[in-house]
């Protein structure tokens, strides 16, 4: 029987496929765009993998007590100090006409082959993070150690490309735990993966690529469990929960953020189900990587004082106020600051989304904020016809995204009582943004009858891709233009 | 429509961007150059148009399939409700 095209059903998986396929040329496309080191923080974190991968061990802190360059520094290794100063001059009108290969990249190659053209002495703003994502750096830096230090950058770039898909899967099949709308589901992979900052930093060496990635599957996991509560899972997911969460906190501390939720469900199932011994074994299963590590990683970082280096950012005075007041009189300014670097700030802050922009988003905020009081409106008056979405699964989400902006300006918070300022940006929030794709399609596809959801989906991905393309000009205007 | 209302003043913004971004890009030719240099040469043009190409025609599909799938669900007859009395 030959089924026809109209009959034929998306499983998850072939959408799951259709994101990684479109999620891999996107990345790719995004590392074509910028230039090596110019995504920021990238000299640091690829130094960090680069000291890794030469002396077989992390870069520690070496007590000499000057302060740490924030961008470059006259102890980053010869080849990746003669990249910055060459990124550096070509720049917008300043590259070599009709020519596509200009004679520095012949000096980098030439410079790879010298081992101590590779070698920085590791004193760098990023040697107080945890490993995980340096060390799986360290493959793909390997893997080309004796190429040029750009195919070296671009190479690792790719291993975030790989957490970009599987943060922009996950969110997907996160959704498909909410709202029975698959086209709704796709769209919230979408959102995710066209994200303007999100497609930055994971095409980025950058650290921040791997909470992406172990974020959204973190939460795929949690709304999967939290779900039902009264049905215990197998041990074994408890265990992949509390592993992936140890990797997200061995990559970048935000993963701290995430392991709340997990506290949280695992409460919830034991509440329901506090007899069962399954439940106490699912939960120990969850708690006990993260003991284990955490603790001991916690232990040695503590035994080592490698907490806070001093740095080169600019200090402020310290604040004395609680945290309660400190968020009642964050300036607006700042506030700004990070609405805006969450959806597009690229580096300086001329090279920064316009408020057209932002504005814009607000506005899909606040279609959101309507839509959310009628999908609670629908459920209360309405249940039978309301079960395409699940309320708890929304409030989880939107759980998630509060906790996590809290979360984050907490640690903004403990800076500032250091007397640093202004360290947090707004992709800092980026790991809750597959919590907030979703509360933004539930809620708009609230406001509109089923048949209508689909159509809703096509609003919001035009939406994103308007965004994505907006971007991509941006930034491209930024380093090629005239 | 508020929402394909929004979706349109995105497209809108997008079109901005691209009016104000391609007058600072210069020929095709000009661009493609600048955009090859210091970067690995599976990320030089010509390779890096197989990556925009297929990106490009992804999205374009995803768009049109959105939009199209969209509007014939919305436009789709309700389906009839069958009268539980009525004889089989």
């Amino acid at each position: 029987m030959n089924r026809s095209h109209a009959e034929r059903r998306w499983s998850d998986r072939r959408l799951a496929l259709f994101i990684a396929v479109l999620g891999l040329f996107k990345g790719l496309v995004w590392m074509a765009m910028t230039p090596p080191l110019k995504i920021a923080d990238e000299p640091t974190h690829f130094e960090n993998i680069a000291y890794r991968a030469e002396f077989l061990k992390r870069p520690r802190y070496d007590g000499g007590g000057r302060p740490i360059g924030k961008v470059m520094h006259d102890g980053a290794p010869p080849e990746v100090f003669h990249l910055w100063h060459v990124t550096n001059r070509y720049f917008r009108g300043k590259y070599l006409p009709n020519v596509r290969v200009v004679p520095e990249e012949q000096e980098l190659r030439n410079m790879a082959a010298v081992d101590k053209n590779r070698e920085g002495d590791g004193q760098i703003t990023s040697m107080a993070y945890p490993g995980v994502y340096y060390d799986l750096g360290v493959v793909a830096y390997d893997l080309f150690r004796h190429s040029s230090v750009i195919v070296r950058i671009y190479a690792v770039r790719f291993v975030s490309v790989l957490f970009g898909i599987v943060a922009a899967i996950a969110s997907f099949l996160a959704a498909r735990q909410v709202f029975d709308s698959r086209t709704l589901a796709l769209t919230v992979g979408l959102l995710v993966m066209l994200q303007p900052m999100e497609s930055q930093m994971t095409a980025a060496v950058n650290n921040d690529a791997a909470i992406l990635g172990f974020g959204a599957v973190i939460f795929y996991l949690q709304l999967r469990f939290f779900r039902e509560p009264q049905t215990v899972p197998h041990w074994r997911w408890g265990l992949l929960l509390g592993v992936i969460n140890t990797l997200a906190i061995l990559s970048k501390p935000h993963g701290y953020g995430l392991a709340a939720g997990s506290v949280f469900v695992c409460l919830a199932l034991l509440y329901k189900n506090r007899r069962s011994r399954a439940a106490w074994l699912f939960c120990t299963s969850v708690a006990l990587p993260l003991a284990v590590v955490v603790l001991a990683y916690q232990w040695q970082t503590h035994h080592e004082g490698t907490a806070l280096v001093p740095s080169a950012t600019a200090h402020s005075a310290t604040i004395e106020t609680d945290f309660v007041t400190f968020l009642s009189t964050l300036d607006e300014t700042y506030q700004s600051y990070l609405f805006r670097s969450t959806f597009g700030q690229f580096g300086w802050l001329e090279y920064a989304l316009s408020s057209e922009w932002t504005d814009l988003i607000r506005a899909i905020g606040g279609l959101t904020w309507y839509g959310f009081i009628a999908a609670i409106a629908a459920r209360l008056l309405w249940p039978d016809d309301s079960r395409w979405l699940s309320i708890r699964g929304l409030l989880f989400s939107l759980g998630t995204v509060v906790f996590s902006v809290l979360f984050i300006l907490y640690i903004e918070y403990l800076f500032r009582q250091g007397g640093v300022s202004g360290v947090i940006q707004g992709r800092s929030f980026l790991f809750a943004y597959p919590a907030a794709a979703i509360i933004v399609c539930s809620c708009w596809g609230a406001l509109v009858p089923a048949r209508f959801r689909t159509l809703t989906g096509a609003a919001l991905f035009t939406c994103a891709l308007a965004l994505h393309i907006g971007s991509i000009l941006l930034i491209g205007r930024y380093h090629y233009g005239s | 429509m508020l929402q394909i209302r929004i979706a349109l003043l995105f497209v809108r913004a997008a079109r901005t961007e691209w009016d104000s971004a391609r007058a600072g890009f210069g020929s095709l030719a000009q661009l493609t150059n600048r955009a090859s240099q210091l970067k690995p040469n599976t990320f030089k043009f010509p390779w890096t148009w197989v990556y925009v190409g297929c990106f490009a025609a992804i999205l374009i599909a995803t768009f049109c399939w959105f939009w199209i799938h969209g509007l014939r669900e919305a436009m789709a007859p309700e389906p009839e409700e069958r009268d539980p009395t009525a004889r089989q």
